[in-house]
């Protein structure tokens, strides 16, 4: 400790000066920068910025459908124009079925297992769907009344471009059930129609 | 402290530091972008299937009886029938055949296994169907004009598809039959993949020219 005091003592004028002299030096350069205007404004950039987010965010909650594509959930492609509206999404995927958000039953192999239909293969019902349907009918009746509209029945089915057709005839068999009369298919807008053969092997003018 | 706010007033021009709302809006922007699904989602308008037994749909039962124009989609191939004889509408065309019963577009290729392939150097065959839509479609056209006297307000056609057909195979379907393109005949399936849907100025405003909008799906007798 006395070591360092003694130190100090010795230099410390000398380490002032040092000091103030870097001080000055800087504020010298410093002001010498200002003069020159030599810093990078990202004003501009912030207002591009800002815009975009605003632009995002408008896109981003004004959709009544959201689909997240994924392995399982491929949409069809379709040239059609019609724009989605706010109702009840079904989705089928390769996977399961969904309703609103919520998974009902699992698909294998694009068929729903015969316990979900009530023990009969043949039968088109599929019976945990029916009854979380006829529920969203019935609170979406409910709604409909308390806001003076017609119960109109719509629901979108969001399916998966592989889902074959039987499953999609049991589950609008089941929707038909429910109460649910108009139907809307979501699909992907393309701008074109149709497939190409996997793996490009469709040849040029097939037909 | 007192030093800095001496130093502040002599500036005057002091800019606002933007550097953590940048910060904030260069992370969130990613966020935003990954949130917004980049497909634009459509839809296509269907009538409920008439299942015999469920509920229908079908609550104004027309008079007169129905043209019940049926596109049938299966395995083999596409089939069309009517309550009107179509061998006098049609004109001949490859690939099809017409008799009293109805039309059939045999599938130029049978339908071929495909590897398709599932996860990572994982295949598995799958069937691709390969239908003749552009034919379907010129088809379509030919019958939309050969009974407007008959049906004028007829928009109506019903689908019946076959239990293994995927799902994108009908909406493929829908779409050739639901509105009509560019030209009345289509031969090459490049071309008819490619065209646009026709559209027509109506009291002001521009809407797609309808050939058989009205899609219902039929329930195939099991």
């Amino acid at each position: 400790m006395a070591e360092q005091r003694e130190k100090t003592r010795d230099e410390i004028i000398a380490d002032w000066v040092q000091g103030e002299k870097v001080k000055q030096r800087a504020g010298r350069k410093k002001r010498r920068m200002v003069d020159g205007e030599a810093t990078v404004t990202i004003n501009s950039l912030m207002d591009a910025m800002t815009i975009i987010l605003i632009f995002l965010l408008m896109n981003y909650s004004m959709d009544p459908l959201r689909v997240d594509s994924s392995k399982d959930l491929k949409l069809p492609i379709s040239n059609t124009e019609l724009l989605p509206k706010k109702t009840i999404a079904l989705t089928i995927s390769a996977k399961s079925i969904i309703l609103d958000g919520e998974p009902v039953c699992e698909v294998k192999n694009g068929a729903i297992s015969k316990m979900d239909k009530g023990g009969d293969e043949n039968s088109m019902l599929i019976q945990p769907l029916l009854t979380k349907l006829q529920a969203a009918a019935a609170n979406q009746k409910e709604i409909d009344t308390r806001m003076n509209q017609k119960f109109e029945g719509m629901i979108t089915f969001i399916a998966h471009d592989d889902t074959p057709y039987s499953l999609l005839r049991d589950v609008m068999y089941t929707a038909t059930n429910a109460d649910f009369k108009k139907f809307k298919f979501a699909v992907s807008k393309g701008g074109r129609r149709g497939y190409q053969a996997p793996g490009g092997k469709a040849k040029e003018g097939l037909f | 402290m007192a030093r800095s706010r001496k130093k502040g007033l002599d500036d005057k021009i002091e800019d606002l530091n933007l550097v953590p709302i940048m910060n904030l809006v260069v992370c969130l922007i990613p966020m935003v972008l990954l949130g917004t699904a980049l497909v634009k989602v459509g839809v296509i308008n269907v009538n409920a299937p008439n299942f015999g037994m469920g509920k229908s749909s079908n609550e104004n039962e027309d008079e007169k009886k129905p043209l019940n124009l049926t596109v049938m989609i299966g395995e083999k191939g596409i089939m069309i029938k009517a309550s009107v004889p179509l061998n006098a509408i049609i004109k001949p065309t490859d690939g099809v055949e017409v008799s009293e019963s109805g039309i059939n577009i045999k599938e130029v290729e049978p339908f071929r296994m495909h590897d398709i392939e599932v996860g990572k150097n994982e295949t598995v065959k799958k069937p691709f169907y390969h239908f003749n839509f552009p034919v379907l479609y010129s088809l379509m056209a030919q019958i939309k004009d050969g009974v407007k006297d008959q049906y004028p307000n007829e928009t109506v056609i019903k689908l019946a598809v076959d239990s293994n057909i995927p799902v994108k195979h009908v909406i493929e379907a829908m779409d050739s039959i639901r509105f009509r393109l560019e030209k009345d005949t289509y031969v090459k399936d490049t071309e008819f993949k490619e065209a646009s849907v026709k559209y027509e100025e109506v009291d002001g405003k521009r809407r797609a020219v309808p050939l058989w909008p009205d899609v219902m799906f039929a329930a195939k007798a099991q």
